[in-house]
C-alpha cells in the first residue's frame, strides 16, 4: 500500500507538473539571471537582424516578444536559418536548448546563451505591406492643398520681379 | 512653371482665396512668434524628404506615403504661420529676449506633434501620447522610447528616429538660423532660447554654421569608422552602413537610440563599443572646445573646467560602481568590468544612454552603491553648449569652485583680496552672478528630478527605481530601469515629456512661453 502511494506520488510529480518547466521567455531569464546562471534552458524565439560570423561560430539575435538576446552557436547551425526578422520579413522561429550565462567570461561579461544546435520549428516568410488606399487619397488631397498654400506663399513672401529686375522689397 | 492654367491657378489662390483666408496678425509679438516659428517648422518638415527617399529606395511604399503626408501637413502649417506673421519683416529691429525664448520653445512644442505623424501612421505606436513621447525623447536626445516592435520597423522610420536625435542635439533653431534666415538683428536671442550661449565667432549665423559644419564632418568620419567596424564584425555592407549612420547619429547627439531593441548589445563587439564610446564622449563636449582645438589650442582640452569636471565624475562614478560590482563577483576580469560598468557609467555621465547591460540588471545586480553612482553621474551630465543633458559639468565645476573659494576666504586675512577665476575656453571671473545662475539651474533640475521621483512613487514604483528613472529623464540620459513602458500611467508620460523638454531647453524658454501664454489669456479675459 505504501509502495503504491510512493509510485503514485512519483508519477504525479513526473506528469502533473507543466511540461514546459524548462522553457523560459527571454524576460524571465533577465529577471531570474542569478538563479539561472549556468543552467540549461529551452527557448523559442524569432531570429532577427542577420548572422554575425565569428570564425567557426556565430551570433544569432533572437526576439520572443518579451525581449531580445544573443545566442552563440556553431556557424553550421546558424546557416540553417533562412529568414531573419525585419520590416520585409518575419524571421524563422527557432527552438533550442542552451546554457544561459548571466555574465559570460568568454564574451566580456555579456548576458547570453550558448547553444550547440538549433531547430527551425516554423519557417519565416516575406511580410506583405499592401499600399493603403486611404493614405493615397489623403496624400493626393494634401498635395493639392500644399501646392495652393505654396503658390500663395511664394507670391506673397518672395521678391516680386518687375521688368526683369529684382525689386528692393525685403525678402527672407 | 508658366502657362495659362498656372496663371489662372495663381490668380485664384493669390487674388481671391489667399488674402481672405490668411490674414496677417496685427499684434507685433504674436506676429513675430508666428513668423519665425513658421520658418523653423518649414525647415524641419523639409527633412522628411530624407526618410521618404530612404523608404523609396528600400521599397517601403506605405512608409513613403506616411512621410509625404507628414511633410505636406507640416509644410502647410509652417507656411501658414509665416504668412500670418508676414508683417514681421518690418519689425526686425524690435526682436526681444522673450521672442527668442518663446519661438524656441513653441517651435519645439509644435514640432513634437508634427514629427509624431509618421510614427502614428506606422502602426508601431499605441497612442498619440506615446508618439509625441518618442519624438520629444528624440529631440531632447534622451533616448527612452515607447515604440513597439523595434526589430521590425522600416528603415525610413528608423532613419527618422535617429535624425530627430541628431537634429535635436544640434538644435532646430540653430539649423534655421544657419540656413533659412538671412541677416537678422536679434538672432542671438533665438540661439540662447534653445539653450546655447557660446559664441564661436562674433555673429550668430557664423556660429551656428560652424556648429553644423563640425557635426557634419564628424558625421562623415563617424559613419565611415562605424561602417568599417560593422563590416569587420560580420554585418552585410548595407546594414553596416545603416547601423553605422544610425549609431553615430545617436552617439554623437548623446541620444542613445539604436536601430534594434538590444541597443549596442546587438553587435556583441568590444570594438564597436570602443568606437561608439569615443564618439559619444566627443559629442558630449562643448562645441566651443571643439572649435578651440580645431583652431590649434590643443591645451584647452586639459585646462577646460568641463573636461576636468567630466574626468572627475566619470572616474569617481566608475570606481564606485566597480567596487560595488567587484563585491558581488559578477564580472571576473577587467575587460568585463570596463565593458559592463565603465561603459555604462560614461554613457550615463555623457547622458548618451547606450547600454551594455539589460535595463533591469541595474536594479537587480548593481546594488544600492552602484545605483547611487550611476544616478549621480546622470544628474551631473555633460558639457554646456553640447548635445548632452544634466546639470552640466560647467555648472557643477563653478559651484564647487565657488564653495572652495568661500572656504579659503574664511580662512585667510580679510585684507587679502583675491579674484577667483575658472577656465572655460578662456579665463573667466568667478563672480556672484555666475554662481547664482549655475546654482539656480541646478536647483531647478533637482526640483524636477524630485517631482518625477515622487510621481513614480505615487504610482507604486519602488523609490530607488523611480529615482533612477527620474534622473535619466531629467538629465536627458535615456537609460531605463523598466518604468518607461507603454503601460506607464499617462500622467507620468506627460510629466516625463515636460521634464525632457524643460531639461533640454534649460527652463527659461519654456517659462517664457508659459509667461507669454498667461499674459495673452489675461489680456483676452480683460477684453471679454
Amino acid at each position: 500500500m505504501v509502495k503504491k502511494s510512493v509510485i503514485l506520488v512519483f508519477l504525479f510529480f513526473l506528469f502533473a507538473l507543466p511540461v514546459h518547466a524548462s522553457k523560459w521567455t527571454i524576460n524571465e531569464l533577465v529577471e531570474n539571471a542569478s538563479l539561472l546562471d549556468g543552467v540549461v534552458v529551452t527557448i523559442e524565439a524569432e531570429a532577427i537582424g542577420e548572422v554575425l560570423e565569428r570564425g567557426e561560430f556565430a551570433w544569432v539575435n533572437i526576439n520572443d516578444g518579451t525581449n531580445a538576446i544573443g545566442v552563440y552557436v556553431p556557424l553550421d547551425e546558424a546557416k540553417k536559418i533562412k529568414y531573419f526578422g525585419d520590416y520585409h520579413h518575419t524571421g524563422d522561429t527557432l527552438r533550442f536548448s542552451a546554457i544561459f550565462y548571466n555574465s559570460c567570461d568568454e564574451h566580456g561579461g555579456e548576458m547570453d546563451l550558448h547553444a550547440s544546435s538549433i531547430t527551425v520549428i516554423k519557417a519565416g516568410s516575406p511580410t506583405e505591406h499592401p499600399i493603403d488606399s486611404l493614405k493615397v487619397i489623403v496624400f493626393g488631397f494634401l498635395a493639392f492643398l500644399t501646392l495652393g498654400i505654396g503658390v500663395y506663399f511664394y507670391h506673397t513672401v518672395k521678391p516680386k520681379r518687375v521688368h526683369g529686375h529684382q525689386s528692393e522689397e525685403e525678402t527672407e | 512653371m508658366d502657362g495659362p492654367l498656372y496663371d489662372r491657378f495663381v490668380s485664384l489662390v493669390v487674388d481671391h482665396l489667399g488674402d481672405s483666408m490668411v490674414k496677417e496678425i496685427k499684434h507685433p509679438t504674436l506676429g513675430i512668434i508666428s513668423y519665425y516659428t513658421g520658418y523653423i517648422i518649414v525647415g524641419m518638415s523639409l527633412f522628411m524628404i530624407l526618410p521618404a527617399s530612404a523608404s523609396a529606395l528600400f521599397r517601403e511604399w506605405n512608409v513613403v506615403l506616411d512621410f509625404l503626408i507628414s511633410l505636406f501637413i507640416s509644410l502647410s502649417l509652417g507656411m501658414v504661420l509665416v504668412l500670418f506673421g508676414r508683417n514681421t519683416r518690418l519689425h526686425n529691429g524690435r526682436l526681444m529676449w522673450k521672442h527668442g525664448f518663446v519661438v524656441a520653445s513653441l517651435s519645439w512644442f509644435v514640432l513634437m506633434f508634427l514629427c509624431a505623424i509618421p510614427y502614428l501612421l506606422s502602426g508601431h505606436m499605441n497612442s498619440l501620447l506615446d508618439a509625441t513621447f518618442d519624438v520629444m525623447s528624440g529631440f531632447t536626445t534622451t533616448g527612452v522610447f515607447l515604440l513597439q516592435d523595434l526589430d521590425h520597423i522600416s528603415i525610413g522610420l528608423n532613419l527618422w528616429r535617429h535624425m530627430l536625435t541628431f537634429i535635436g542635439g544640434q538644435g532646430m533653431v540653430v539649423l534655421a538660423l544657419s540656413f533659412l534666415v538671412r541677416e537678422m538683428a536679434g538672432a542671438y536671442k533665438f540661439y540662447v532660447g534653445e539653450g546655447k550661449d557660446v559664441a564661436l565667432v562674433p555673429n550668430v549665423r557664423g556660429t551656428t554654421q560652424i556648429i553644423w559644419i563640425i557635426s557634419m564632418v564628424y558625421l562623415f568620419i563617424g559613419t565611415s569608422t562605424l561602417f568599417i567596424t560593422g563590416l569587420l564584425i560580420g554585418l552585410n555592407p548595407t546594414n553596416a552602413f545603416l547601423h553605422g549612420l544610425f549609431m553615430f547619429m545617436a552617439g554623437w547627439s548623446t541620444g542613445g537610440f539604436a536601430p534594434n531593441q538590444q541597443n549596442i548589445m546587438f553587435y556583441h563587439s568590444f570594438s564597436f563599443e570602443v568606437v561608439s564610446i569615443l564618439f559619444f564622449i566627443l559629442g558630449s563636449m562643448n562645441f566651443g572646445l571643439h572649435y578651440a582645438i580645431i583652431k590649434g589650442k590643443k591645451m584647452e582640452f586639459l585646462k577646460n573646467i568641463e573636461i576636468q569636471s567630466f574626468l572627475i565624475t566619470s572616474l569617481t562614478g566608475s570606481a564606485i560602481a566597480a567596487v560595488a560590482l567587484a563585491k558581488s563577483g559578477l564580472y571576473s576580469d577587467s575587460v568585463a568590468l570596463f565593458r559592463r560598468v565603465v561603459f555604462n557609467i560614461v554613457s550615463a555621465n555623457t547622458t548618451t544612454g547606450f547600454g551594455t547591460v539589460f535595463a533591469r540588471q541595474f536594479i537587480l545586480e548593481w546594488g544600492p552603491l552602484g545605483m547611487l553612482a550611476i544616478t549621480l553621474v546622470m544628474l551631473v551630465g555633460g558639457s554646456a553648449c553640447s548635445t548632452a543633458g544634466g546639470f552640466k559639468g560647467l555648472r557643477v565645476g563653478i559651484v564647487v569652485k565657488a564653495f572652495f573659494a568661500d572656504m579659503r576666504k574664511l580662512l585667510t586675512s580679510e585684507r587679502r583680496v583675491k579674484i577667483e577665476k575658472y577656465h572655460h575656453i578662456k579665463d573667466m571671473v568667478l563672480d556672484d552672478a555666475v554662481v547664482r545662475t549655475s546654482s539656480t539651474i541646478i536647483f531647478l533640475y533637482l526640483l524636477m528630478f524630485t517631482g518625477a521621483t515622487m510621481l513614480g512613487a505615487y504610482f507604486g514604483y519602488p523609490v530607488v527605481d523611480s529615482m533612477f528613472e527620474a534622473a535619466s529623464i531629467s538629465g536627458n540620459v535615456g537609460l531605463s530601469i523598466g518604468i518607461t513602458a507603454t503601460t506607464m500611467p499617462s500622467a507620468m508620460k506627460i510629466y516625463y515629456i515636460f521634464a525632457m523638454y524643460l531639461g533640454r531647453l534649460e527652463f527659461l524658454s519654456v517659462f517664457a512661453l508659459i509667461g507669454v501664454m498667461a499674459q495673452g489669456v489675461k489680456t483676452w479675459l480683460k477684453r471679454a
